[in-house]
């Protein structure tokens, strides 16, 4: 009796075998769901005079620039400040975010540019003491300046109050006329 | 006297004419009965693995009766092997990663000086490249949170016969199951358009209900996590002669994240990268 059991349990199971290979499985139809909030970069000017020379391409006026990662031509934001180095760049900047980021600087002619923290808003991470940091700019070569390993932003609440202040000096340290400094900031992920 | 002799000849030839009667010793016959039956068959095109598109990606036809999608339940035969893609809704282009991975969430400005706006000013859904916005007042109070957005994605189907459709999502280690709870799924269908392939000019919809009819509502990915029924038709889709593109309708996908959901999530909590794989096969119950 047992074995007649097994019988059919062995022939059942061929039949289910012998059904799956002749009928394939069903196909499906596959949707991917993607969402992300990705590195977004808020710098305003609190002086409202980012400015040098009469070629600047950056007059932000007191007000915000918003720079989302994977917008590096949206029109009105912020991406590259140039100007030309008339009498250098001595300006105070301040950057909120939700990712790390650097700055980095780039001109076919030589530069020094310093970057120093100067405050940071009562939600921001505390950065540590102020400091200074000086970079010689090679002509042609993109160089960071400086760099954050995680974001302004600590707590909910206002980009203000979740922001850092950098103070940003620039000036020509080579021979000849003057080049455009370019200024960039990226976010790192 | 003649009338003996005619019916003996009578006699014999009914005799002669039982014995063909008599079965014989003959080679076996052979019997064939013509029949031609149509079943019910689904085509549902969109995107191939690949990328291209409009491709026919499954051909299903009914050679079963199960209420469910799984092949062995709903006994269906899928005649094209391999799984597709959905398209972008409105167009030809494959999802395959994702219809908004080509930019950011939207952020809402609240509390600027000239007034609240979303950083999504084209409407696609994400704030990236083909979006422009001028540069804000900046207060103490101005608040950057990211904000709601919908996705959306298609897949059209032809039939002759009504039809049902399952989905399951299917997420990778690492998704944060909230995304699952706050993401919700509204399916419906278009009759007819043009999205580079003109669609529908000989269709009808699947269901006597119209775009809505049959469909199980709003749904969240997590509802669907061990598969479930999004769609019951209750007729086919072809209604008069034409093509299989003229004969099909559109199914349209929203998922959504509302901004209700992400109240508070503002650039303090960092970036967040949500991915999740959802599964959809028609069958013929």
């Amino acid at each position: 009796m047992k074995r007649a059991v097994v019988i059919w349990q062995a022939a059942a199971a061929f039949v289910v075998c012998m059904f799956a290979v002749v009928h394939p499985a069903q196909a499906q139809i596959s949707d991917r769901v993607h969402f992300k909030s990705g590195p977004v970069i808020m710098v305003w000017d609190e002086a409202g005079t980012l400015r040098q020379g009469d070629t600047v391409s950056l007059d932000l006026g007191g007000q915000v620039e918003m720079i989302p990662f994977d917008a590096p031509v949206v029109t009105g934001l912020l991406q590259t400040v140039s100007f030309t180095p008339v009498d250098g760049l001595d300006e105070t900047v301040s950057i909120a975010t939700n990712t790390a980021f650097r700055i980095e600087a780039m001109s076919t002619a030589a530069w020094q540019v310093s970057v120093s923290i100067e405050g940071a808003g009562p939600l921001a991470h505390r950065i540590g003491p102020a400091h200074d940091r000086a970079s010689d700019i090679v002509p042609g070569m993109s160089q960071t300046v400086f760099s954050l390993d995680q974001r302004t932003a600590a707590r909910p609440g206002a980009p203000r109050d979740q922001s850092i202040t950098l103070r940003i000096m620039a000036e020509p340290t080579g021979f000849g006329s003057a080049a455009p400094l370019s200024l960039r900031i990226v976010p790192i992920e | 006297m003649g009338t003996p002799r005619a019916l003996q000849n009578a006699k014999a030839l009914l005799a002669s004419g039982c014995a063909l009667l008599l079965p014989m010793a003959s080679p076996a016959s052979v019997t064939d009965s013509p029949a031609f039956n149509v079943i019910g068959a689904v085509i549902v095109w969109s995107a191939d693995n690949g990328g291209s598109a409009p491709v026919a990606v499954d051909f299903i036809t009914n050679t079963g009766t199960g209420a469910t999608a799984a092949a062995s339940a709903s006994g269906d035969a899928d005649l094209i092997a391999g799984d597709s893609h959905t398209v972008v809704t409105g167009s030809l282009v494959s999802t395959f990663d994702g219809v908004n991975s080509a930019g950011t969430m939207p952020f809402r400005i609240e509390d600027p000086i000239n007034g609240n706006f979303i950083t999504d000013s084209n409407g696609d859904g994400i704030t990236n490249a083909s979006d422009s916005f001028s540069a804000f007042d900046l207060t103490g109070d101005t608040n950057a949170a990211v904000d709601g957005t919908t996705s959306r994605s298609s897949f059209y189907v032809a039939s002759n016969t009504p039809f049902s459709i399952d989905a399951q999502s299917q997420f990778s280690a690492g998704t944060s199951f909230i995304f699952l709870f706050i993401t919700t799924l509204d399916m419906t269908v278009t009759l007819s358009g043009d999205d580079g392939l003109s669609f529908g000019s000989a269709a009808q919809y699947p269901h006597s209900g119209g775009p809505n009819g049959g469909l199980t509502g709003t749904r969240t990915l997590w509802s669907l996590f061990g598969g479930a029924n999004v769609f019951t038709g209750n007729q086919r889709t072809a209604a008069s002669r034409g093509s299989i593109a003229d004969q099909s309708v559109r199914f349209d996908l929203a998922y959504s994240i509302g901004a209700g959901s992400l109240t508070g999530y503002d650039l303090s909590l960092g970036t967040f990268d949500f991915e999740v794989d959802v599964t959809y096969t028609v069958y013929i119950p």
